[in-house]
């Protein structure tokens, strides 16, 4: 029987290692941590965990192999990267690689705190979804994935390419089953430029914690769903289709098409 | 001294003026000669037909007294050395010198020489060949004998003393021997007149050649060789004051002209260099950075979290949050300033940007009254650009430029317009292979930045790599050992060591070896094997012509930038603002320009104003693929 704890830090920095550990024990959270790969990898191979949390540049492997790794071994535990190089690029790159989310150093306690509770949330969602196809039933539906022509980047924002040219962007469902109810959003405005793995929506939610959410194209904003002046609560009512966020004239779409993901894969 | 020009010129010069002075003065002296001889000859005939008359009547009565006065009295005349009357037989009947009388002459005499160097005595003798130079002495001067013959006449011999015959033809010679003393000295006379004049000529060739030589040609040179020098040592902003309109000065225009473009090259370079290593420099500080400021963030937001009953302690933790926050967001703008690499294009309009550019300065137009001149060109086409980064590269320098210009009566110009630039020296190669496909992109080595185009070179027993500049036409190869100039190498694949010379080509500079690789889908590049030569053609590209480039020009009537500060601009941190810039504006401009695949130049006169000029591609895909 495999030994079940909440999460694995793997950093080659201790300070690292040490404030995760703080913050966890404040949630009465149990931690392994590893300071290179190699450890990390022998950790998680025979351990259970319900968030991986890893640096990038470490000493013997990146955090993108170790990612690899996981999946190889079809291990089904959210997996978290954090980088001190914490670029768009690298943003972007993680997410398109299958990490659940990407978490930019240096954050607050705060930023850390709800890392983890989206990841149990997700975690216990993908333990429901695997119980569901292995007893063949639909015990109950957890989240609406994306429709099938629209793109993903990562798990939580999408857009649809709309026959004008231009592209709708919006937040996923699941996104808003793993976080608490929404209480306010920072738009941006029509004619800012949004970039590819940056921020492009803020949300702070009803449990006090702000939420950087990242664009899924490059491009210009033409304009925000008005609707959602009148009603906040419609991005989670309908988050693909009346509550699109933006409409943006894409940049490089073809190119930053090969770093999002196709929701028809989703299906099962 | 006689590696000199002027040395080279004046001997040259002195030796031609020789030559021709020489060949003149030796016609003149001899043509002289001949008149003076002619002269002489024409006197002497006359002299001897002369004293032969007058003696005519004493010979025919036989008065042998009257004819030894006549003789004697001509003996008076200086010039004549000797009268000598010799009869058919050579034997001298009467003569100046009595001594002599009685005395037979033989026939090789210089007197009979003439009649009687043939088998059979001339009777009749022409003027023409009665006279001949000669010396009576080896260290005598020379003198001219004229001989003339006394012919039979029927007065002789029906004459009473019946001394001749009337078969006789020639009854004897008159010989006068005239001294030419006096006209060879007049000739050696000319000859030193005309040597002296030889020689003065040419000195004063020599002083007015070198004069102007060194006026015209050692001076300009000198100082093109001085300032080679200071170009050699790196001191590229050196520059030649124009000084005349012939070739040296075209010389130094041209010099000028090419330290320019090398500056400006330069620059280019220094900055994609120090730019690169600043990214990197940059990317590993805010990795560094970013660790620790995870600590005091997580630490110091989890104690404020803690304290929420102590107010005094919350106030402080706050400001420790905040300011890590605040670092936090530094460090990820020196990580943005870092990944200018990648900018975000779209197809954007230059004279757009620069319009919407215009409003976002011009409150800081207004406040110093700056006027702005626009002359943007309808007809230029819309590149794929990031118009964010193309305005803040305008916003730069709009900004450095209100700065500069003075209060009141500032002016500001900005144009565009679209030109064509030819390929060579701006097209980059991106992938080459050998036959066997094997890439010959070597990313160890890189030029300027960009991985290079690796070789095995071997000459003359000697086996080693060569790396290709990978912009066309640009030849900055990089030899990774020593070869010498104009040495011929073989060239092959690195991996497969195929052979990657072709033998059906020859270099159009020097026709020596040439090389030829495949670049795949792009033609192939060839290029001269001789070390040092600079001849390659890329004939895909070359056919594709030039490219379409957006100019832009930006001008101010500000302070200007000082020479020595010129190639410091695009540094990071480099301001002339004191307090007052960061130093970072000028080099966002470069960084972003580069990533445009644009090029950026700057011209300045202090006092006068600046101009930056930007070269973008239009089709930056053309450029780069």
């Amino acid at each position: 029987m495999k030994k079940s704890t909440d999460i694995l830090i793997i950093d080659d920095e201790q300070v690292i290692i040490d404030s995760v550990i703080k913050a966890a024990r404040f949630d009465n959270l149990a931690v392994d941590s590893a300071m290179n790969a190699a450890e990390g990898i022998k950790l998680f191979k025979n351990n259970e965990y319900k968030l991986i949390l890893c640096d990038v540049m470490m000493p013997d492997k990146s955090g993108f192999e170790v990612l690899d790794e996981i999946h190889k071994l079809d291990i089904n535990t959210p997996f978290v990267i954090t980088t001190g190089y914490s670029t768009i690029e690298n943003a972007v790159k993680a997410l398109q690689n299958g990490s659940m989310e990407f978490l930019p150093k240096p954050f607050t306690f705060d930023e850390l705190s709800s890392c983890f509770h989206r990841a149990f949330r997700y975690g216990e969602i993908l333990k429901k979804m695997s119980l569901s196809v292995e007893r063949s039933y639909n015990s109950s539906i957890d989240f609406i994935p994306c429709p099938a022509n629209y793109y993903r980047l990562g798990l939580y924002s999408w857009i649809n390419l709309e026959s004008e040219g231009t592209v709708a962007a919006g937040i996923t469902d699941l996104y808003f089953r793993v976080t608490n109810p929404v209480r306010e959003i920072t738009f941006l405005n029509p004619d800012d430029s949004i970039t590819q793995g940056s921020v492009f929506l803020t949300i702070i939610t009803d449990d006090e914690l702000t939420h950087n959410l990242l664009a899924p194209v490059s491009g210009k904003i033409i304009s925000v769903n008005p609707k959602l002046n009148e009603s906040v609560s419609l991005i989670e009512k309908d988050p693909y289709f009346e509550g699109w966020i933006y409409k943006v004239i894409p940049a490089e779409l073809n190119y930053e098409l090969n770093n999002l993901s196709q929701c028809s894969s989703d299906r099962i | 001294m006689f590696n000199k020009i002027s040395t080279k010129l004046i001997v040259m010069v002195a030796f031609t003026a020789l030559a021709i002075i020489g060949v003149t003065a030796y016609l003149s002296i001899d043509m002289q000669q001949q008149a003076y001889i002619n002269e002489v000859e024409r006197h002497g005939n006359q002299l001897s037909e002369v004293i032969k008359k007058s003696m005519r009547e004493d010979m025919l009565v036989n008065r042998q007294e009257n004819i030894r006065n006549i003789i004697n009295t001509i003996k008076e005349e200086p010039s004549i050395i000797q009268v000598r009357i010799f009869n058919k037989e050579g034997e001298i009947t009467y003569s100046t010198h009595p001594e002599d009388i009685g005395q037979n002459l033989d026939k090789k005499a210089e007197s009979c020489y003439v009649c009687h160097s043939l088998d059979q005595p001339i009777q009749r003798l022409e003027t023409k060949d009665r006279t001949r130079i000669y010396k009576l002495n080896p260290d005598s001067s020379r003198v001219m004998g004229i001989i003339n013959p006394i012919y039979n006449e029927r007065s002789c011999w029906e004459a009473e003393c019946h001394a001749h015959f009337e078969n006789q033809t020639v009854l004897g010679v008159l010989d006068i021997t005239i001294s030419l003393d006096s006209i060879d000295k007049q000739i050696q006379k000319s000859e030193i007149m005309i040597l002296l004049l030889a020689v003065i000529s040419i000195v004063t060739l020599g002083v007015i050649i070198g004069f102007f030589v060194r006026k015209f040609v050692d001076k300009p040179v000198k100082e093109l060789v001085e300032a080679t020098n200071y170009v050699a040592v790196g001191k590229l902003n050196f520059e030649i004051k124009p000084r005349s309109n012939d070739e040296l000065g075209k010389l130094a225009e041209s010099f000028n002209n090419m330290t320019k473009k090398l500056n400006e090259m330069r620059t280019q370079l220094f900055q994609s260099d120090k730019m690169a290593s600043l990214g990197q420099l940059a990317a590993g500080v805010a990795h560094e950075l970013n660790n620790p400021l995870t600590g005091v963030l997580t630490y110091s937001s989890f104690l404020l979290k803690r304290t929420k009953d102590n107010p005094e302690m919350q106030e402080d933790l706050n400001v420790i949050v905040r300011e890590t926050k605040r670092s936090r967001e530094i460090v990820k703008s020196l990580l943005d300033f870092a990944r200018q690499s990648a900018p975000k294009k779209i197809k954007s309009n230059v004279n757009q940007i620069i319009e919407r550019t215009e409003k976002i300065i011009s409150n800081q137009l207004k406040i110093k009254y700056v006027q702005l001149i626009k002359k943007l060109s309808a007809d230029i086409p819309d590149i794929t650009a990031d118009p964010n980064q193309l305005q803040q590269v305008f916003i730069n320098l709009f900004v450095n430029s209100i700065d500069a210009v003075p209060e009141g009566n500032g002016k500001i110009s900005i144009s565009t317009s679209l030109v064509s630039l030819s390929p060579y020296g701006i097209r980059r190669i991106k992938e080459a292979v050998c036959p066997n496909k094997h890439s010959l992109m070597d990313n160890e080595i890189k030029i300027e930045g960009l991985p290079s185009i690796k070789m095995k070179a071997r000459s003359g027993g000697k086996e080693g790599f060569i790396n290709l500049d990978p912009v066309y036409g640009l030849n900055r190869h990089h030899y990774q050992i020593p070869f010498t100039k104009d040495q011929h190498v073989e060239l092959s694949c690195p991996v497969c060591d195929v052979s990657l010379m072709d033998q059906n080509s020859a270099c159009e500079l020097c026709g020596g070896i040439v090389y030829k690789i495949a670049i795949p889908g792009k033609g192939y590049l060839e290029g001269c094997a001789t070390i040092g030569s600079n001849w390659q053609r890329w004939e895909y590209i070359d056919k594709k012509g030039k490219s379409d480039y957006i100019n832009i020009e930006i001008n101010d009537n500000g302070s200007g930038i000082p020479a020595d500060k010129l190639d410091k601009i695009f540094d990071p941190f480099f301001s002339t603002k004191g307090q007052r810039g960061t130093g970072l504006g000028l080099s966002v401009v470069w960084g972003i320009i580069d990533n445009h695949k644009g090029r950026i130049s700057v011209e300045s006169n202090v006092g006068k104003g600046t101009k930056f000029k930007i070269q973008l591609p239009v089709n930056p895909a053309m450029v780069d693929e």
